[in-house]
């Protein structure tokens, strides 16, 4: 085994084998297409990435890598200016150094305190204001590091037809593979939860329709890449919503991001206008997929349940939205689309139960002190102001 | 006291004997000490002796000699 001795975390070069972070990946069972385990991936995320940047850092003794990490950029939109952020794509150790102390500062550390600080140091140096990250890493790591952190609550709404809905509880079922519920109770079981859980929106829907004021007449339509029509939707949409710290919904970005085919787009529009978009990332059931994006304007989002009621029975899909409670924005969306679609559980009555905490997860970040914020605007970063969706967390897509 | 309860926290958290705790334990000589259960430590130790640590002292924490030293400054 190797001697701590001789491991160092420091920056990629270009004389680095890059082939050993992919073996690493395989090694440690990172086999989905968000980790660097080919060229193919590796050079889109770090290579073909609009803003033609990144910053890559590994362990190694000279000869052979020991562990990777790797931040791409992410324009985000912040205070009325554009910033850049980095995010971490990759990152993977070897298990044979993970008790392994290597140099920090004056002292030794575990090898991936170094590692992760060794990247972001890099970044910073580029100019880039700031690095966040999701992550199911150890929190005392990031609190190590210095890392703010934001504790943002997820919920989940599931959308669909009555029959995918019956059929998703179904699978459900099978696949807890309970002694209780198999066979015919199983069904009716399913049947059971379906019915409690949208017969009475229906119905709340069906009388809606008697006290509706002014009907929008929109439109929804796939598409390939965002055009320049997305460019005045987006400044109305910031400019509306100019509190926020959000994605920078730059169009070579988003289309860089979005071009393979497991992605299906939507464009909202009323009165030919655009007013709001839609991006699903397809899962392995048919016709099943998740929210990666949504941007509406605010004035539609009580439209939610016309916009959502096509997708689901003219498009017949079905898919889940998990929304990041960190902003009013998201608040206002997810209130609407609980009006529309399910809390999809197992036990309807479980929001009724005692002890049912929300799911929070953290959001890490850490400010480029050489970019002087101000204190406001550190405030800001503090507060419930970001507006986040899965398109922060899907660094890649590959096929 | 406190001796003896830092080492019930490490034997559970390092899946290690309490017999094999000693003056010289550290990551060079504990293979299960890794940084995941290093930080699982530090949060069992902040939890059960209701102090807390910044991030200086977390990285310094890396023996149980320092460890004991450390605690018995804090309590």
């Amino acid at each position: 085994m190797n001697n701590s001795s001789d491991l160092l975390a420091r920056v990629l070069s270009k004389d680095d084998d890059i082939r050993q972070i992919f073996e690493l990946c395989k090694q440690n069972n990172m086999l989905t297409a968000n980790y660097a385990t080919s060229q193919q991936v590796w050079d889109f995320q770090y290579k073909e990435n609009p803003i033609e940047k990144s910053w890559n850092a590994v362990i190694t003794d000279e000869n052979e890598l020991f562990g990777h990490i790797g931040l791409y950029p992410l324009p985000i939109r912040a205070f009325s200016e554009n910033l850049i952020a980095g995010s971490i794509s990759n990152g993977v150790l070897s298990k044979s150094i993970r008790n392994k102390l290597l140099p920090y500062k004056d002292k030794k550390t575990f090898a991936v305190i170094p590692l992760i600080e060794s990247c972001y140091s890099s970044a910073f140096n580029d100019d880039v204001d700031l690095i966040f990250v999701y992550s199911s890493i150890h929190p005392m790591i990031w609190k190590t590091l210095k890392f703010s952190t934001i504790d943002i609550e997820s919920k989940t709404t599931y959308h669909s037809g009555l029959k995918k809905l019956y059929l998703s509880y179904c699978q459900l079922i099978n696949d807890r593979k309970s002694k209780k519920l198999t066979g015919v109770f199983g069904s009716l079981y399913a049947l059971t939860l379906t019915a409690l859980s949208i017969v009475p929106k229906s119905i709340q829907k069906a009388l809606s329709v008697f006290y509706s004021i002014g009907k929008e007449n929109l439109i929804i339509n796939d598409f390939e890449e965002f055009d320049s029509e997305f460019h005045e939707f987006f400044d109305v949409f910031i400019k509306n919503n100019s509190n926020l710290i959000t994605y920078n919904r730059d169009l070579d970005y988003l289309n860089w991001k979005f071009k393979a085919g497991q992605f299906r787009k939507y464009k909202i529009l009323s009165d030919n206008k655009l007013v709001g978009y839609i991006i699903f990332q397809k899962t392995n059931l048919e016709n099943d997929f998740k929210v990666i994006d949504f941007v509406l304007l605010n004035q539609y989002i009580n439209k939610i349940q016309n916009i959502f009621n096509h997708l689901t029975y003219v498009n017949d899909l079905s898919f889940i939205f998990t929304h990041f409670l960190s902003c009013d924005y998201s608040y206002d969306i997810y209130n609407e689309c609980i009006k529309q679609g399910v809390a999809f559980n197992l036990n309807p009555l479980k929001k009724y139960m005692k002890g049912n905490k929300p799911l929070t997860l953290p959001l890490y970040y850490k400010l480029n002190d050489s970019k002087e914020f101000s204190t406001r605007q550190k405030k800001h970063f503090e507060d419930k102001s970001w507006f986040i969706s899965p398109i922060f967390f899907t660094p890649t897509y590959f096929e | 006291m406190i001796e003896e309860k830092l080492k019930k926290i490490m034997s559970k958290i390092l899946k290690i004997s309490v017999e094999d705790i000693t003056v010289d334990s550290s990551p060079d000589n504990i293979e299960t000490w890794d940084s995941l259960q290093h930080m699982n430590l530090v949060l069992g130790l902040e939890q059960n002796f209701n102090v807390s640590f910044d991030d200086e002292e977390i990285i310094q924490l890396l023996s149980y000699e320092i460890i004991l030293a450390t605690l018995e400054e804090k309590l």
